[in-house]
């Protein structure tokens, strides 16, 4: 008897705790203890366990063996209190199978149509099987705890659940044995759509006994594919609840914000002195009435006032390690050389300093002092002065001793800090560029870019928000606006809404103001487009576009119109910021065409909001980060992280390095470098295209297995009656299209068996060779439509190997093998199909007997 | 007691069989087994009860596979013993429906590939066998070891336009060779077992797979490659190029 059955009684298990706590026990203290009236069910348990306990004048104690039997049972239900999850994940993929069947007979569904008691039977007597058990109504909340005792009682490490599709109740089935089975060991027989909706007696006088052979067969196939199943590398990752933001613009403070009134701690890196920016430059966002800066100080006083954010400006990230759940990130604070606990803000040290340098914050166009406030409305509102700007310096030392409160401290030296979080994000935005030479760029000579208008539009700005010439200071009359001079090849659709947003601010300082707005079309590469677009009168196009100065007044010659300009504005262009290169080293991510980061390829853990991923609106720069914040909070709110890949896995001792892996990966997730092949787990969507086509085995999934999947093929050849058909599915929906059918109740032949894969791709020349090897007599592969593939383009790789595999057969066998694009509702079309099919073979096989 | 031993050739150019006679070893071999039968250097006597039978060649007449199932009920192990005998080989393109290799009427024990077999494999596993261990094959492919082999760019392009190199372009030299894909020269290497010391390689000729293939089997592997090459046109005759040393399955 083995000792998972001596276990399996509840009362046995009791007497051995008891025995472990006490040491010996008299029988009549064990009788007590048990709370048993009647010396006969003690006596048989005790006979049961006697290879575990010995007697010892009246008293009984463990043996050692008992007490290694015990080890193992306390190991359990630390488990099951949820102690020690560490041992149990090791425990849970332990190398032993021991596989129950559970059949779930939903609601008489299936014993009307095959005989269930003979179907337990034939399940019981498999050897690799240990328990069966019949359930009336599985999916139910009150046979929950009855299925996981059931399981607990019969030391179970892998069910399989003969139900409904895994499409319907897979998740739920997960959650039920969450603490108890790991979720790769759940393995589901579709034994109601794939069987018993479709070959129903009453029906179409299909033969019960072929449905049942064919659940059977179904079931054995699912309890092999579970016993295949090998442990998948579990990794467990505490959460750290924090998240890190780069980049403190309107994205990444509306993020923090959002994130800290979850409870998250939430650390704002900038690498600018200042929050909030570019927009707090800006006069006004498009579509929005307040001006942009006094939103952002509302919003930057909001994000002072919360305990949960810590803000680090002037410094840069150096480096991040880690994982998901778990990231450290080593930042460089840059010195201020002001201490900003002691500073008020008075900006005496600012009066007194002599030496003046062009601010790089109002685009060069004024001038600051060494120690300077970048700009109005900046935020820490504290001077600082530049680090190499203290080169320069004359060292006077006026403004330390200018300082009533001794803040300035001109030998602060560099700070490195260490933060722990479980997400970051990046939001540190774009850079403007634009072939600004191209237009004689001169600020002197009223001719500038579209920030520096902002500043002129702005009331903290340049001006003061009053429509001046900057070179001498009179009022404009006549404005001109180039748009897309920016050196990206893609079509900024923002500009337009910008060019309207302009020609709107002007009109409110100078009703009797000119605007024209101008389109060069010699350097548009979508002109149909932009023409098409816009119907504002005042966008003019012209095929060429030339700037000319005469004395004071520049001229616009659009197409030899001239157009006298008191102000030209040139409208940049957004341009991936240059940052992101540098991020590359430390983070994982590609960049798209245009050099911006791609959001598809992010890893997991990290996010990307505002305008990293090309140019956003400011709505739909809040309603992104807004989602974002879901995600996050979503991640944080729990306690540690399983991660568990279930994607490739590459066994080095078989790789050659051909290389033809790589070819065919549709995600570029296959890397070879210096000798040696890696997976970049973060690309791999595990569609396991590249297992199909590795001549040595060496590439394989961890879960969709080639064993497993020519094992099914195996036990499904051993099907009596011919002709015999295998159906390779894809899971999202030939598979899908199969359970349509069985919801549908359309009958068709109980001869086709489905073979479930992850995508067309995956199937392997090999498979359809066996499958005739094995005595199937046709074979059918049902996947996605052509371009709705879910792995891009898996469908076409199956359609190409299947071609060239028809050039090199025998015609006999040309018209076995069908392919098909369905989509997940055509369960008609796939029953149609099927019967077709079978009656061709069901011809064929007559003429050749 | 020294291991008996049959060697018997089917169809064949026996050309393995006169390999092992070359091989440096082939004198310590003939000392440490006993030779039953091996009408190649004795007289034949009948095949009587033996450890291990090496066949070579394959199957193409009724009375061959009269015979082979004789060997396979006196011998302990049956090795397939060259190309022909383990896929195939250029004889099973011929029309006779039998000519198969020997895997499909008896069972075999191990292979050893290769044609010939390179020296050095087929030493190492005819002393293993007189040991009484295991033939031990290189799991990779040809790449692995590959003197020419260049590390795969991602979306690179095969283009194939021959199966030869021009006689003007062979070169022994080893430093301007580079990878035969990337010239458009086909090359079998990727779906080709490792462990023929790419002689073909070295001399400047792409791999043509007489090693065979390494996990799947060759139509498969071959269906799979071909499905990530471009094949020019003129190069369509897939049996002929690609199943000269390895009978493609299914063909009848």
């Amino acid at each position: 008897m083995d000792i998972y059955s001596i276990l399996s009684h509840p009362f046995r298990r009791k007497i051995l705790l008891l025995l472990e706590r006490e040491g010996y026990l008299h029988y009549t203290d064990l009788m007590e203890k048990l709370g048993l009236e009647t010396t006969g069910q003690l006596n048989f348990h005790l006979k049961k366990i006697d290879s575990l306990i010995r007697k010892d004048k009246k008293s009984y104690f463990l043996t050692e063996e008992g007490k290694r039997v015990l080890k193992i049972l306390n190991l359990n239900k630390r488990i099951l209190s949820g102690e020690d999850i560490d041992e149990y994940l090791d425990y849970k993929g332990s190398e032993i199978s021991r596989i129950g069947v559970i059949i779930c007979n939903c609601n008489t569904e299936i014993s009307s149509v095959i005989d269930i008691t003979a179907l337990g039977n034939y399940m019981n007597k498999l050897r690799k099987v240990v328990s069966v058990k019949i359930f009336e109504n599985l999916c139910q909340q009150k046979n929950f705890e009855k299925i996981c005792n059931w399981v607990k009682d019969n030391f179970l490490n892998k069910i399989v659940i003969a139900a409904c599709s895994p499409k319907t109740h897979q998740l739920l089935f997960e959650r039920i044995f969450e603490d108890i089975i790991d979720r790769t060991n759940i393995e589901i027989a579709n034994i109601r759509e794939q069987c018993c909706w479709v070959h129903q007696f009453k029906m179409n006088q299909i033969d019960p006994s072929l449905s049942l052979e064919k659940t059977k067969l179904l079931i054995e196939a699912a309890v092999e594919r579970v016993n295949l199943q090998k442990k998948v590398k579990v990794k467990r990752v505490e959460v750290e609840k924090s998240c890190a933001i780069l980049g403190g613009g309107i994205a990444g403070i509306t993020l923090a914000l959002n994130l800290a009134r979850a409870g998250i701690k939430v650390y704002l890196i900038d690498k600018s002195p200042t929050l909030g920016g570019k927009v707090a430059r800006w006069h006004r966002i498009h579509n929005m009435g307040d001006c942009s800066i006094c939103f952002i100080s509302e919003l930057i006083s909001e994000l002072a006032n919360e305990k949960n954010i810590s803000f680090f400006t002037n410094t840069e990230v150096e480096n991040v390690s880690g994982e998901v759940g778990n990231f450290t990130i080593n930042m460089v604070k840059k010195p201020r050389y002001v201490d900003m606990k002691k500073c008020t803000g008075c900006k005496q040290c600012i009066e007194v300093c002599s030496i003046e340098k062009p601010n790089q914050y109002e685009f060069g166009l004024i001038n600051r002092k060494i120690i300077y406030i970048p700009f109005m409305h900046s935020y820490p509102y504290i001077p600082l002065i530049d680090e190499e700007d203290l080169k320069n310096c004359l060292n006077c030392r006026i403004c330390e001793r200018a300082c009533v409160n001794k803040a300035i401290d001109l030998t602060q030296k560099e700070e490195r800090i260490e933060i722990k979080v479980g997400t970051k994000v990046i939001a540190i935005g774009s850079d403007f560029s634009g072939d600004l030479e191209d237009y004689h760029y001169n600020p002197k000579k009223n001719i500038i870019t579209s920030p520096e208008f902002e500043r002129i539009l702005s009331s903290d700005g340049l001006t003061e928000g009053k429509l001046l010439r900057l070179s001498d200071k009179i009022p404009i009359n006549t404005i001109s606006i180039i748009q897309e001079v920016g050196p990206s090849k893609y079509l900024a659709d923002y500009s337009e809404n910008l060019a309207e947003k302009y020609i709107e601010d002007i009109k409110i300082r100078n009703l009797d103001c000119e605007v024209n707005v101008f389109y060069d079309l010699s350097r548009l590469k979508d002109k149909d487009e932009i023409l098409l677009r816009s119907t504002n009168p005042r966008f003019i196009y012209a095929n060429k576009i030339t700037i000319e100065s005469n004395k004071d007044q520049n001229y616009i010659i659009a197409d030899n119109i001239e157009f006298p300009s008191d102000l030209i504005v040139l409208s940049l262009k957004y341009v991936p910021n240059k940052d992101l290169k540098n991020l590359r080293k430390f983070m994982d991510f590609t960049l798209d065409d245009n050099g911006f980061m791609s959001e598809e390829t992010l890893a997991s853990g990290i996010y990307g909001v505002g305008t990293i991923f090309g140019p956003l609106d400011y709505n739909s720069t809040i309603s992104t980060t807004n989602n974002i914040a879901l995600k996050i909070i979503a991640l944080l709110s729990k306690n540690y992280l399983i991660a568990e890949f279930t994607g490739i896995e590459i066994d080095e001792n078989r790789c050659g390095l051909c290389g033809l892996c790589l070819k065919i990966c549709p995600y570029n997730a296959i890397i070879i470098e210096s000798d040696k092949v890696s997976i970049d787990k973060f690309k791999c969507k595990g569609c396991g295209t590249c297992a199909s086509v590795c001549p040595t085995n060496a590439i394989d999934l961890n879960i969709d297995t080639s064993e497993k999947i020519l094992a099914t093929i195996e036990i499904f050849s051993k099907f009596r009656t011919h002709p015999k058909i295998i159906a390779f599915c894809c899971a999202s929906c030939g598979y899908a299209a199969a359970d349509n059918a069985g919801l549908k109740k359309i009958s068709y032949n109980p001869n086709i068996f489905i073979v479930r894969v992850p995508c067309t791709g995956r199937i392997d020349t090999s498979f359809i060779i066996k499958s005739f090897e094995l005595g199937f007599d046709g074979v059918m592969i049902i996947g996605c439509r052509q371009d709705a593939c879910r792995y891009i383009d898996g469908i076409k790789k199956v359609e190409n190997k299947i071609r060239l595999l028809k050039n090199i057969i025998s015609p006999k066998y040309k018209d076995r093998i069908i392919l098909e694009h369905l989509n997940a509702v055509e369960g008609n079309k796939f029953a149609e199909i099927s019967n077709k099919f079978y009656n061709q073979l069901l011809e064929e096989i007559k003429f050749e007997a | 007691m020294k291991p008996r031993f049959i060697l018997i050739s089917l169809t064949s150019c026996t050309g393995c069989i006169s390999t092992l006679m070359s091989l440096d070893i082939f004198p310590q071999f003939l000392e440490r087994t006993r030779i039953i039968y091996f009408p190649f250097i004795s007289d034949a006597k009948d095949i009587k009860e033996c450890e291990i039978a090496l066949v070579e060649g394959c199957v193409s007449e009724e009375t061959q596979i009269i015979l082979l199932r004789k060997v396979r009920r006196h011998a302990k192990k049956v090795f397939a013993l060259g190309t022909c005998a383990c896929f195939g080989g250029i004889l099973s393109l011929s029309n006779s429906k039998i000519a198969e290799p020997l895997s499909n009427y008896i069972e075999v024990d191990g292979i050893i590939p290769g044609c010939p077999p390179p020296s050095k494999l087929f030493g190492n596993s005819v002393i293993r066998l007189v040991e009484n261990k295991d033939i031990t094959l290189s799991e990779k492919n040809m790449c692995a070891n590959c003197p020419i082999w260049e590390k795969m760019e991602i979306n690179f392009q095969i283009n194939i336009t021959k199966i030869n190199p021009n006689p003007e372009e062979i070169s022994l030299n080893e430093e301007n060779s580079e990878c035969f894909l990337k010239k458009g020269i086909l090359c079998l290497g990727p779906i080709t077992r490792d462990g023929c010391e790419h002689k073909c390689i070295k001399m400047g000729l792409p791999c043509e797979g007489c090693m065979g293939p390494v996990s799947k089997d060759f139509t498969s592997n071959v269906i799979n490659f071909l499905s990530l090459i471009e094949l020019s046109q003129e190069l369509k005759d897939y049996t002929g190029i690609f199943y000269r040393f390895s009978k493609p399955k299914m063909k009848r």
